[in-house]
């Protein structure tokens, strides 16, 4: 993984969140995956502006469906995971599991 | 309104009515037969307005007669917030990239109808405008950076301070 292509922190965060919602991941339903998870407030426009990225890199895909009456007319884009974000995201775990392997000695030392 | 239109909307109204009864096996009460109406023509009515074909009074217009034939449950006040605070939309507009725009004001939308329903008009226009200051921030920030107003106010305050 080149450092361009490397997963940011909330990039994995918005990630995950968009594979949660399967098939309904559009911006509002993946930034109220991402509250409930975070317990923090995520703005739409930095939910978009990360999928946007994430498209830019191949990790994520999108279309529109067809508009509906309560976005005014406007269509609702979903996002899809694609298999080079799901390899992002094992490389992300391996690299997390990795660093996490000492943490039970580190848990008795009382480094926590 | 042209004719084919009316039936193009008739016809899309007939449909949802179907699938609804279909699914439910039960015939759509008064009240979700009017919602899916008034849902139906708020589409049009949006779509005509993103055409410019209308204007905001006009849609406004259409929208109060349609709410005076139909059920009392819905109120004049209902009517004159059906659409969030069009400044907030300006400020997206101005502040966001064309490719993510759409997007944002759709869901932004969306919410605040949510919003409306679970809390009032007030509270939703508070989320509203939150959400629109969230969601510009880093835009604008960024944007005054790269035209230097950002380092020139910190130089500022940071020579009258100290």
């Amino acid at each position: 993984m080149s450092k361009k292509d490397k997963l940011g922190d909330f990039e994995e965060i918005v990630l995950l969140g968009v594979l949660k919602m399967r098939d309904n991941a559009y911006g509002l339903s993946v930034r109220n995956a991402v509250a409930e998870a975070t317990k923090a407030n995520s703005s739409i426009g930095a939910i978009y502006a990360t999928l946007e990225r994430l498209e830019r890199k191949g990790y994520v895909k999108s279309w529109e469906a067809d508009p509906t009456p309560e976005r005014g007319g406007r269509a609702k884009r979903y996002f899809e995971v694609t298999g080079a974000g799901l390899k992002a995201l094992n490389d992300m775990r391996e690299i997390r599991a990795e660093l996490f392997s000492d943490w039970d000695g580190l848990e008795t030392l009382g480094g926590c | 309104m042209k004719e084919s239109e009316k039936q193009e909307i008739m016809k899309k109204i007939e449909t949802k009515v179907d699938a609804i009864e279909k699914a439910t096996s039960q015939p759509v009460s008064e009240k979700k037969f009017e919602d899916i109406i008034m849902q139906e023509c708020l589409f049009y009515l949006n779509y005509q307005l993103e055409q410019g074909i209308i204007d905001t009074n006009e849609k406004q217009r259409v929208m109060k007669q349609l709410f005076q034939n139909m059920s009392k449950e819905f109120t004049q006040n209902e009517l004159d917030n059906i659409s969030p605070p069009a400044k907030g939309e300006f400020l997206i507009r101005f502040c966001l990239p064309k490719n993510i725009r759409d997007n944002v004001l759709g869901c932004l939308e969306e919410d605040y109808h949510v919003n409306f329903k679970r809390v009032g008009k007030d509270y939703a226009v508070i989320l509203y405008y939150k959400e629109v200051f969230l969601s510009i921030w880093p835009m604008l920030y960024t944007k005054l950076k790269q035209l230097g107003a950002i380092t020139f106010l910190e130089e500022f305050i940071r020579r009258v301070l100290l």
